[in-house]
């Protein structure tokens, strides 16, 4: 399942926002050695600070197993304070229908289900997870840096970037800024992919409601 | 438990300044029954003053500052150390500390600073802050607290400095350069082309201390002379002025 955690809510998902910055540490700085700001194995940025929406995968025995943050691109984006060099001097995207996805990270053991194409099945939920959480708030996009790496996983997976520039190398990576679309078709495609049999989308409801 | 760092985050997002960041956090201490914290950021080169945003008393603060006692605090030495949370406490260290280490620990004491809970601050370049929260007296409650919550205490922490880090940048006159009132007064008239004599005249102090105030804002704009001092200046204030 995927559970969808947005600000008011944080509180309620303290321990599981702690789980989310472990494991993006263990994939950014660990396994992928990115030059990430960590302390004690957790992995905390700036945009952090900018009360994201973050969508959380979450395995039948309850261990969290990926993660992506999300930030409207009215404020704010890594694309335009951090990665410009990506834009290949386009503007950035600057819109209500286009949000950002940012330290998009899986970690599965090796035996975990897998979908279609050799691509884990967790991986496809939580790629649907962004597509229903972009229908959901009528976003046309969903702007994205990432690396080539990840860009193949995407088009294997049915849901193809389209890239705004050309790939840069930024550290250690084959860095490339694109969109990736987010509409019923999509969502369609990325579900038979994926084996996944209905919404993956989890959101709190109202616990205060008396 | 949960409503604790709820509070805090909302409060944090809505903070405009380092006044509010305090107040967030001044809020939640109280939430766990705790008298103080203190979030102090030092700097990279080691040489300009590191920032303090707490609710310690004034007196104790500018005193520690003054005597720059980040250098031999042992709560700061071992927050440099590791990045590992940690608890403290008059009780609790059994370790060693020279002369000096002592003698602050019993003025930190004197103002009601005797237990806390420490979470240093690491980025990938090393140490770079830590934020305590301290009390005078040991609390069941916050002792639970600590025990269950270790890690979103360290969380709220790392939100707290990310935050900080980002809103205290765009703060008008930041830091960067971090000169006292006085040392910019003093750097201002020397611009002017007035000499320590004069700059003394001027200000009211003896021309020995205005010499003071500009050596050691030479110092920390990590110049040799005052021409470069006076340049590197109006540099900073143009660019903020921008």
């Amino acid at each position: 399942m995927i559970q969808l955690i947005t600000q008011p809510c944080y509180g309620d998902f303290s321990n599981l926002l702690v789980e989310m910055h472990q494991l993006r540490y263990r994939v950014f700085k660990t396994r992928m050695e990115w030059d990430v700001h960590v302390t004690d194995e957790l992995e905390i940025d700036e945009f952090d600070s900018l009360h994201p929406a973050y969508l959380t995968q979450i395995s039948e025995e309850g261990r969290i197993q990926g993660a992506v943050r999300l930030l409207p691109t009215l404020g704010p984006t890594m694309l335009r304070e951090t990665f410009p060099v990506l834009l290949a001097n386009r503007q950035a995207p600057s819109s209500p229908h286009i949000w950002e996805s940012s330290r998009f990270a899986i970690d599965v053991p090796p035996d975990s289900p897998k979908g279609k194409h050799g691509i884990a099945r967790a991986t496809y939920e939580l790629f649907a997870g962004m597509v229903e959480f972009g229908l959901s708030r009528q976003l046309t996009d969903i702007v994205t840096v990432t690396d080539v790496r990840m860009e193949r996983i995407l088009r294997r997976a049915g849901w193809p970037l389209r890239r705004i520039g050309d790939v840069q190398n930024i550290g250690n990576t084959s860095a490339v800024a694109g969109y990736l679309e987010t509409s019923i078709e999509v969502l369609t495609r990325l579900r038979i992919a994926g084996e996944l049999t209905g919404p993956v989308l989890w959101a709190p409801v109202m616990s205060k409601a008396a | 438990m949960h409503q604790v760092f709820q509070r805090f985050i909302d409060l944090l997002s809505a903070a405009k300044d380092s006044t509010d960041l305090r107040e967030a956090i001044a809020i939640t201490a109280e939430a766990l029954d705790l008298s103080c914290f203190a979030y102090l950021a030092l700097p990279r080169n080691g040489v300009s003053k590191p920032s303090l945003i707490s609710t310690y008393p004034p007196e104790w603060t500018s005193h520690y500052l003054q005597n720059r006692y980040q250098k031999i605090d042992p709560v700061i030495v071992e927050a440099l150390r590791s990045p590992e949370p940690f608890r403290w406490g008059t009780d609790l260290d059994a370790r060693s500390h020279s002369r000096v280490q002592q003698q602050l620990l019993d003025e930190a004491s004197q103002f009601g600073i005797r237990f806390g809970f420490t979470v240093p601050i690491h980025d990938g370049h090393g140490p770079i802050a830590a934020l305590t929260f301290a009390s005078d007296h040991r609390s069941a409650s916050f002792e639970r607290y600590v025990t269950s919550n270790a890690r979103v205490l360290q969380l709220m922490a790392l939100y707290f400095h990310a935050h900080a880090r980002r809103k205290l940048r765009s703060e008008p006159g930041g830091s960067n350069l971090a000169l006292s009132p006085r040392e910019a007064e003093c750097l201002e008239w020397a611009s002017r082309g007035k000499s320590s004599w004069e700059i003394g005249r001027i200000l009211g102090i003896s021309r020995y201390t205005a010499a003071s105030y500009l050596s050691s804002a030479k110092k920390k704009l990590g110049v040799r002379t005052v021409v470069q001092a006076a340049i590197r200046l109006a540099t900073a204030n143009k660019e903020q002025r921008n």
